[in-house]
Parts: structure tokens; C-alpha cells; sequence
């Protein structure tokens, strides 16, 4: 079947996707956000509506303090973000906003987030720890639940398979999301994480519904004629994957382009990442079996 | 003659023991004629019945409004009645029954809402535990976070949530909706009023080190190091006779001659035996008393004081002693804490992230139906029936369990709904290939529910997996996330085979219909 026939084609452009990715993320690194490396975030809606470059200047003067950044997204809205600030430079600077452009009611914040640096590190080796977890989890998991099929392929190399379709389906929203990271669009968060580690748990519910159907594909036909059978069984759960795929895609669409603000980006990263995740399920482990099997188990 | 006796006694027996199994095959029929027993249509009317009122029961917990509303409306009928109290014909029983009967309102709050939809201010702490054993951690840790609820309680916050993060590094989280700026809560947690007593120093010995000091102070030698500075007064390197910690109520008084505000004290048994010897054994010396490292007052000790009450005088405003009072009585901090973030969340920000995230949940829901109805027609709508459910169920459940919703735990739970749906896709592809291998409907269904079974075990139980690793490893936002997902996903075992297969097995009931005409057969079928 198609899937099988074109199994170079599709291999290729789940390499294309995975090497661009890891380009990116070397290229445009991973802006952190504040949970990760510590710092303040200072929103402020001013009424008086001055310039970024006017507040800019006046903050450093009046207070001394150097932003790392002021974004205005919308009228009257400003972001300031700086380094961690303690309690009293935080004071000095809204009472020099509030003196410069009118006082408690026409200078509101509408948050405030200070979170020290060692929070931030930790936080980053947790995440880490925790997608490392998933991983190894994961591919205990799986060979354990096939250790039934060892012929012809061993139950190992599925689990195998299935771990590299998971880097595969991390990897690429990394590389988009360290993009769009360069850019400001977006910063790294807690969220963030949130979604990658989703997004494996999803994925490797996709490749397990495939490889159980090969499992009682080989049960039922025999292990001899490997190909027919994973061409068979992708094409019985063709309509399933992509059904079940659809429907999480429509949720997370409408959260996108419907939802808050601050799920928005959560929602991009669990859409980018399901799609890859569906597409690596179909297009890419069984064809990744098939080659450990031509290569390896083939003509023994 | 015995022979006799020995029937008797045997149908003695018989009859008891009938009548104790009375009482439980009773029941046991009645369970049998509830739950098991078939009727016309099969088990499944039953079933379905008990389904709907779980449904009725969880839409109740998450929206008791309209339970209120129902209730308002029989309380109102009753006042009507008790009117006719007056009117000249008699009341009988059941008008005395509505009367005297009426519903108490169902009182469950709505769902707790985080931080980041209420609006509100969250403080996080460093917890320095490491002086304290093993043993004695957990104790010291809830102590710690009931002073802290204490103190946060004087502002009148309706939930304040006040919680103790536990790993490498143990932290305390308090969060107070509705306040809109972190200053003033950090002042009122963070206040550590440290209330000591010490025994002062003879006069000769104080003398000596004030003698050396300034002596040190005067001479020409550089001063690289304060080794030879030492407290005068009192020997602060050694413990306190008493600490805050044995007070177990302040006062404000004042004293009848002058007028001024002192701050009574009454310390605890341990305290009151301790100064009881310590003033026992101490006549004539001087007591310090100490409070943030600096002297308050220090009287000598006339004489032995048993009671366990110490007054002090200290140059104190009324206002100063009332603050000392409220925090010496809510307690010291038993643990050193240290402020790591702060945050302030806006409400309307939430209310508006809130409303939006709604809003796309139900306009993806929509879509969701809409798609299952036109690629899998009837068996479309029994999966759309069955996440309705789902829906309810799950808010029934976060509801009761009284979690705390966040936006990563909506975000959590509207995914967690795609996956329900998979449940049923994997059944109704299995049935629908059953169905072309032109097998019986009946058969169809239970074939597809065997096969399918394995595939959803597996999967969903991967899905439980990785979030449980998330709940173990990860903290607060992330955690809550978990959960939902994890709730997600149990309960969605229980939509997509149970309430799936109850509603299928009716559907069954008309296979004459589904099987043989058009229509029938076309509504089975699925899109391609």
C-alpha cells in the first residue's frame, strides 16, 4: 500500500523536518522565559499611552534599573522584563512610573511575577528530567506490552522504533517554537513543557494502536511475509489515527484562534506537536520497522 | 425415642437458618431484579437509567443553581401551604408532611478557580528545613503552614490557599485571590516577631567585655575581624531561657500607674515550668527580654514567678504593642523562610483568558460532534452522547473532589476530550470491519468491543502513565494538569465502554431495522 511503497519519501521528510529542526534550535537557541532563568515581569496598563522608548528611558534614569526588555503589544499595555529586583527596586520603579504619568489611578498593573534564578534552575533540570523519564518509561513500557512478538523482529526494536519516532515528534515543535522564540513571539515556559511531555504521551498512544494491529496481524497470518503484514495493518487503522488525530486538532484549533491569550501558544505547541506526532505513527515507525527487518531478520 | 428427636431438631435447624439467610436473600433479589434481571429490552433500560441519574447527580454537584432553583420552588410552594394554616377546613397528613418539609439549599461553592482565572496574589517561599530531624519534619512543616494560615486569615481572603510543595527544596505556597498587590501579604507572612529571654550577664562580666571593646575600638590596630566583640549584656551565642515558641497568649494591658500599653504574656506549660525555675533559681540577676535581636526591657528577678505570666514594659506605642500582641499570638514562624517569587494576577486577565478558553472548549466540542455525527452517522451520535456525559461526569468530578481549576488544567481538560473520543473511534472502526466481514449486528458489536478493548487498554494506559511520571516529577501548574488529564482519561474508559456499550446494545434491540432496510443499513455504515 502507499504508506509502504513510498516509505523512502516519507522517511525523508521526517528526516528533512527533524534535521531542520535541530538547525534551528542551534541557530536560534531557546529564548527562556522567567520561569526558567529568574527575573521580573512587569505589566502595566498607563493610561497616558507614552512611547516604549519614553518609558524605556525614563526607567533607566529615574530608577536606574536596566530593562532587558519593554514590549507594547497593545495601546496602554507595556511588558517590562528585567533581572530578578528585589523588593525595594521594585517599589522605586512603579513609584517613578506612578510620579512620571499620574499616580494609582491612571497607572495600573495588571501583573507582577518575580521569581528568583534558583527556582528557574531547578525548574530546567526538572524539565529535562521529566522528558527523559517519559522517554525511558516509554520504551519499557512498550517492550514489555509486546514482549509476546519476537518473530521476526524481537519486541526490543519496537520499542526502539517508537522511541525514535517520539524525538522525532519533540524535536520539530522545538525547532519551531525556538523560532519563534528568536522572534519574541513566544517564550519558553513552564507550559511549554507541558506540552512536549503531552505530546509524547499522545504520540505513543498513535504508535501503539498501529503496533498492536501488526501484533494480531502476525498472530493471524504468520510472521513470514512481514511487509504484507504491516502494509495490512496500517491500512486497517488508517482511518482511525487520522479520525482520532482530527478530532484533538479541532479542539486545539479552537483554542488557537478562539482561546486566551496566555493558552494560546500551550495550544500551537500540542497542535504542532500531534501532527508530527499522527504523521511519525503512520509514516514513519512502521517503515522504520520494515527496515530493521529488511536489513536484520530478512532471510536469516 | 431419639430418632424422633433428632428430626425435630433437624427441621429446628433448617428453619433457623432460613430465617437468618432471610433478611439477605431479600436483598440479594433485589439487587438481582434491580441490576441483572432481563426485562424486554434487555439489561440495558436499567442500566441506562442508573447512568442518567449518576449524570443528573454530577450536573447537580457542578451546577447546584438549578438544584437551588428546583429547591426554591418547593420551599416557596410550602410557604404558600402553611398559609392555609388559617382557612377553615382541616389539614390533612400530607399538607402537614409539605409543610413541615422543606429542602435545605444545596450549598457547594462553585469549582475552585486558580490563581491565573480568579485574579489574585501568589508568594513562594524557600522553606529552610535542614536543622530539623526526619521525624520531626512533617510536624514542623504543617505547624508552619497553620501559623502562616493565621496570620494570612486577618485578611479576610474567602479561600486563601495556602499549601507546602515538597522535593529537593520544600516551599510554601500562599495564594490569596482578590488581592491585587504582593506587599502587604509579604509583610504579614513574613513577620517573624522573635520574642527571646535571656539571662543577663553579672555586672563585672559585662563590664569586662564593654572594657574591651572600646579599648579594641580606640587603639590604632586595624580591625579586620569582630572576634573580640561579644554581647555585654547577655550570651546571645547560647539558647534563650524561653522563646516565642512557649508563649501561648499575648495580651495588651496597661499599667494602672502609668497608663502605658505593655504586652502581657502567658507562656505554656513547658514555658510556665521553665521560668518557674529559671526566676526560682535566678533572684537578683537581670532577665533580658529580647525581641528581633533587640533589648525590650531588662528587669531584675525578685522573686520566683510560678504562674507562667511575665508583663512587658517597653517604650512601645499602642499601636506597636497591639501588632506585637496579634503576632505574638498567631504565633512565630517555627521554620526560617525565604521569599523566592511573587506574583500578582489580574482578575479581569482571568476572567477574560477564562471566558475565551470556554468559549473555543465548546466551539471544538461542536465541531468535534458535528464531525463524529457526518463520518460515523448513528454511531456518531451515540459517541456524541456519550461525551456529553463524559463532560458532566468529569466536571462532577472535579467538583467534588474540590481541585483547584487552572488554565493548564481547562487546557488539560478540553485535550483530555479529544482522547475520550478516541475510545469510541477504536470500537466503532472495529465494528464497522465486523460489519463487512457481514457479521451479525449483535455479534458485531461485541466483537468489536473485545478487539478494541486491548488496543484502548494500551494506549489510554500509556497516556495514565506519562502523566502520573508529569504528577510525580513536575509542581503546582504542571501538576494540575496531570490530574485533569489523568481524570480525563479514567473517565473516559468508563464513556467509551460502558455508556458506548449500554447504548449500542439498545440500538441492538432493532436489528431487524439496522440490518435489513436501507435506511438501517445506511445509518450503521460508516462514511467510505
Amino acid at each position: 500500500m502507499f504508506v509502504v511503497k513510498y516509505s523512502k519519501i516519507w522517511l525523508s521528510i521526517g528526516i528533512f523536518f527533524v534535521v531542520l529542526s535541530i538547525f534551528s534550535f542551534l541557530r536560534f537557541g531557546l529564548n527562556l522565559g522567567v520561569d526558567f532563568i529568574g527575573g521580573s515581569v512587569l505589566e502595566l496598563s498607563i493610561d497616558q499611552n507614552p512611547s516604549k522608548e519614553e518609558l524605556q528611558d525614563l526607567v533607566k534614569s529615574d530608577s536606574k534599573i536596566d530593562p532587558v526588555s519593554i514590549t507594547k503589544d497593545e495601546d496602554k499595555i507595556y511588558k517590562l522584563e528585567f533581572k530578578a529586583l528585589s523588593q525595594e527596586e521594585n517599589d522605586l520603579l512603579i513609584d517613578s512610573i506612578n510620579k512620571k504619568y499620574g499616580g494609582e489611578d491612571l497607572v495600573k498593573i495588571i501583573s507582577k511575577y518575580t521569581i528568583s534564578p534558583s527556582i528557574g534552575q531547578e525548574l530546567q533540570q526538572r524539565a529535562v528530567f521529566a522528558v527523559i523519564m517519559v522517554l525511558i518509561t516509554m520504551i519499557l513500557f512498550i517492550t514489555y506490552v509486546f514482549k509476546g512478538i519476537s518473530y521476526p523482529v524481537p519486541s526490543f526494536y519496537y520499542g526502539l522504533v517508537a522511541i525514535v519516532a517520539l524525538f522525532h515528534d519533540i524535536i520539530i515543535p522545538i525547532g519551531v517554537f525556538s523560532y519563534l522564540s528568536y522572534l519574541k513571539i513566544v517564550e519558553i515556559d513552564t507550559l511549554f513543557i507541558i506540552a512536549l511531555l503531552s505530546i509524547l504521551g499522545a504520540s505513543v498512544n498513535d504508535t501503539i494502536v498501529i503496533f498492536d494491529r501488526i501484533r494480531e496481524n502476525i498472530r493471524k497470518l504468520g510472521g513470514d511475509n512481514f511487509e504484507k503484514v504491516v502494509a495490512k495493518s496500517i491500512e486497517e487503522t488508517l482511518t482511525r489515527s487520522i479520525n482520532t488525530t482530527l478530532t484533538i486538532l479541532f479542539i486545539l484549533g479552537s483554542i488557537i484562534f478562539l482561546g486566551g491569550e496566555s493558552v494560546r501558544f500551550f495550544a500551537l505547541a500540542l497542535f504542532v506537536g500531534m501532527f508530527f506526532g499522527t504523521y511519525s505513527s503512520i509514516f514513519l515507525a512502521s517503515p522504520m520497522l520494515l527496515y530493521i527487518y529488511k536489513t536484520k531478520f530478512k532471510n536469516k | 425415642m431419639r430418632k424422633k428427636s433428632k428430626r425435630l431438631s433437624r427441621k429446628i435447624k433448617k428453619f433457623a437458618v432460613k430465617l437468618i439467610n432471610f433478611p439477605y436473600k431479600v436483598l440479594i433479589n433485589l439487587f438481582k431484579f434491580i441490576f441483572i434481571s432481563k426485562t424486554k429490552y434487555g439489561y440495558s433500560i436499567r442500566k441506562f437509567i442508573l447512568i442518567i441519574f449518576i449524570t443528573v447527580v454530577s450536573l447537580g454537584i457542578t451546577f447546584p443553581s438549578i438544584i437551588n432553583r428546583g429547591i426554591n420552588y418547593w420551599n416557596n410552594k410550602q410557604t404558600d401551604l402553611s398559609n392555609w394554616n388559617q382557612l377553615p377546613f382541616k389539614q390533612n397528613g400530607f399538607d402537614q408532611w409539605l409543610t413541615q418539609n422543606r429542602i435545605p439549599e444545596v450549598t457547594l461553592k462553585g469549582i475552585n478557580l486558580g490563581l491565573d482565572l480568579q485574579g489574585g496574589v501568589r508568594v513562594v517561599y524557600d522553606i529552610d528545613d535542614k536543622d530539623v530531624s526526619e521525624n520531626d519534619r512533617d510536624q514542623a512543616l504543617e505547624s508552619l503552614r497553620q501559623v502562616v494560615n493565621k496570620r494570612v486569615n486577618a485578611f479576610g481572603v474567602s479561600e486563601p490557599r495556602i499549601y507546602i510543595e515538597s522535593g529537593d527544596q520544600n516551599r510554601l505556597v500562599v495564594e490569596l485571590a482578590g488581592l491585587d498587590n504582593t506587599k502587604e501579604a509579604i509583610e504579614r507572612i513574613g513577620d517573624t516577631p522573635k520574642l527571646e529571654f535571656y539571662k543577663g550577664r553579672k555586672q563585672s562580666e559585662s563590664q569586662e567585655i564593654i572594657d574591651t571593646i572600646q579599648s579594641r575600638l580606640n587603639s590604632d590596630e586595624p580591625i579586620d575581624n569582630l572576634d573580640f566583640y561579644k554581647n555585654p549584656y547577655y550570651d546571645d551565642t547560647e539558647s534563650p531561657i524561653i522563646s516565642g515558641n512557649n508563649i501561648e497568649r499575648a495580651d495588651v494591658v496597661f499599667d494602672p500607674n502609668t497608663n502605658l500599653p505593655q504586652v502581657s504574656v502567658t507562656f505554656d506549660e513547658e514555658g510556665k515550668n521553665k521560668f518557674a525555675e529559671f526566676t526560682k533559681n535566678n533572684i537578683g540577676e537581670i532577665l533580658y527580654i529580647v525581641l528581633d535581636e533587640n533589648i525590650v526591657s531588662g528587669p531584675s528577678i525578685n522573686q520566683e514567678i510560678p504562674n507562667g505570666q511575665a508583663v512587658i514594659t517597653g517604650q512601645f506605642t499602642t499601636k506597636e504593642t497591639k501588632d506585637l500582641v496579634d503576632s505574638l499570638n498567631a504565633g512565630a514562624l517555627p521554620l526560617p523562610i525565604n521569599l523566592v517569587s511573587e506574583q500578582v494576577v489580574e482578575a479581569s486577565l482571568g476572567q477574560d483568558s477564562l471566558d475565551k478558553s470556554i468559549y473555543a472548549g465548546v466551539v471544538g466540542f461542536i465541531l468535534i460532534i458535528v464531525f463524529m455525527i457526518y463520518w460515523y452517522r448513528i454511531l456518531g451520535i451515540i459517541s456524541s452522547v456519550a461525551l456529553v456525559f463524559y463532560v458532566i461526569l468529569v466536571l462532577g468530578i472535579f467538583k467534588l473532589l474540590g481541585f483547584t481549576l487552572t488554565l493548564a488544567g481547562i487546557t488539560g481538560f478540553l485535550v483530555s476530550i479529544g482522547f475520550a473520543v478516541d475510545g469510541n473511534i477504536l470500537i466503532f472502526e472495529r465494528i464497522k470491519e465486523e460489519l463487512d466481514k457481514g457479521r451479525d449486528l449483535n455479534i458485531a458489536i461485541k466483537e468489536g468491543f473485545s478487539r478494541a478493548w486491548i488496543s484502548i487498554r494500551d494506549s489510554q494506559l500509556s497516556t495514565l502513565i506519562s502523566s502520573l511520571i508529569l504528577f510525580y516529577l513536575a509542581s503546582g501548574v504542571v501538576q494540575g494538569f496531570a490530574i485533569t488529564l489523568s481524570i480525563g482519561v479514567i473517565v473516559s474508559l468508563f464513556s467509551s465502554l460502558t455508556l458506548s456499550r449500554i447504548m449500542l446494545d439498545f440500538i441492538d434491540n432493532y436489528r431487524n431495522f439496522f440490518m435489513n432496510k436501507k435506511l438501517g443499513k445506511w445509518l450503521i455504515r460508516i462514511k467510505k
